[in-house]
């Protein structure tokens, strides 16, 4: 009787190799891309009326986090040197927009404290960050 | 002349796969998924003082309490804890409509108490959003209260 050859079936061993090593430089850098928002560790509120953002890039950061300590992007900062910065922002990148990143639990007073901030340094559209319902 | 001959060196690739796998399920676990965020856009008129808002016709003062009460007016609106606010909802659109008859701006201006929280302000934001209203500003930010 005449035995029937199957064909081997062999591992691949290259493409996946390749596309572990994909995966593995994803995460390693979304990783890293991520961490900043990490540290500062804040819940923004929700809402259900909040919109896609159109454009990212013409908006300067400003983090609250729930005990109203206020960080240009990540680095923290008073009251009068983030005026001064937004000043200077606004005054070299027009129209450029405000995104407040607010946590939910920041108290009312600070939020009039950066919306004043806001009008003193020349903001003409401040966003809000929130999470959409 | 005798030629030297050199042991050849492998590339092990076990060890480096498992090495790979090892820190791609590190990665995986360790990942928290970024939830993306939204917009909420206000124009800003700048900050104005209670007393010279209250002039304009067209313009209604809602006060947000420490408590999270939604004061409009002087008419207390929706429970604290309302997420929702229906009733300030309903209003915001009966004002718009009306405004939007006798043509002209309709305009909020958010009396926020110092301990009132940030959400509370967006969801108040948010029923003006949602109503159509787009002219809103932040009172006494300036120092100005009553």
């Amino acid at each position: 009787m005449r035995r029937v050859h199957q064909d081997e079936v062999g591992l691949q061993i290259a493409p996946m190799i390749d596309v572990t090593l994909l995966l593995l430089f994803f995460f390693m850098l979304a990783g890293k891309i991520t961490k900043g928002d990490k540290l500062l560790d804040i819940h923004v509120p929700l809402a259900a009326t909040g919109k896609a953002p159109v454009d990212e890039g013409a908006r300067d950061v400003v983090n609250i986090d729930e005990k109203g300590r206020l960080f240009s992007g990540s680095l923290p900062v008073t009251k009068k040197e983030l005026t001064e910065h937004l000043k200077q922002r606004f005054k070299d990148y027009p129209p450029l927009k405000l995104y407040i990143r607010a946590d939910a639990a920041t108290p009312g007073s600070k939020i009039k404290e950066i919306m004043a901030v806001a009008a003193e340094s020349g903001a003409i559209e401040v966003v809000f960050g929130v999470i959409q319902k | 002349m005798k030629r030297t001959e050199h042991p050849q060196i492998d590339l092990q690739i076990a060890p480096m796969i498992d090495v790979c796998f090892l820190l791609l399920f590190f990665y995986i676990i360790t990942s928290k998924p970024v939830k993306p965020e939204a917009d909420m856009s206000m124009t800003l008129p700048g900050t104005v003082a209670q007393e010279e808002s209250l002039d304009i016709p067209d313009e209604q003062r809602i006060t947000i309490q420490d408590s999270g009460q939604i004061v409009l007016n002087d008419l207390a609106l929706d429970r604290p804890d309302d997420k929702h606010l229906p009733s300030l909802l309903a209003t915001l659109k009966r004002f718009k409509e009306s405004s939007d008859a006798n043509k002209s701006q309709a305009l909020i201006t958010l009396d926020v108490s110092d301990n009132a929280v940030h959400q509370r302000v967006v969801d108040v934001l948010n029923a003006c959003a949602e109503a159509g209203i787009q002219g809103v500003t932040f009172a006494g930010a300036t120092g100005d209260e009553e």
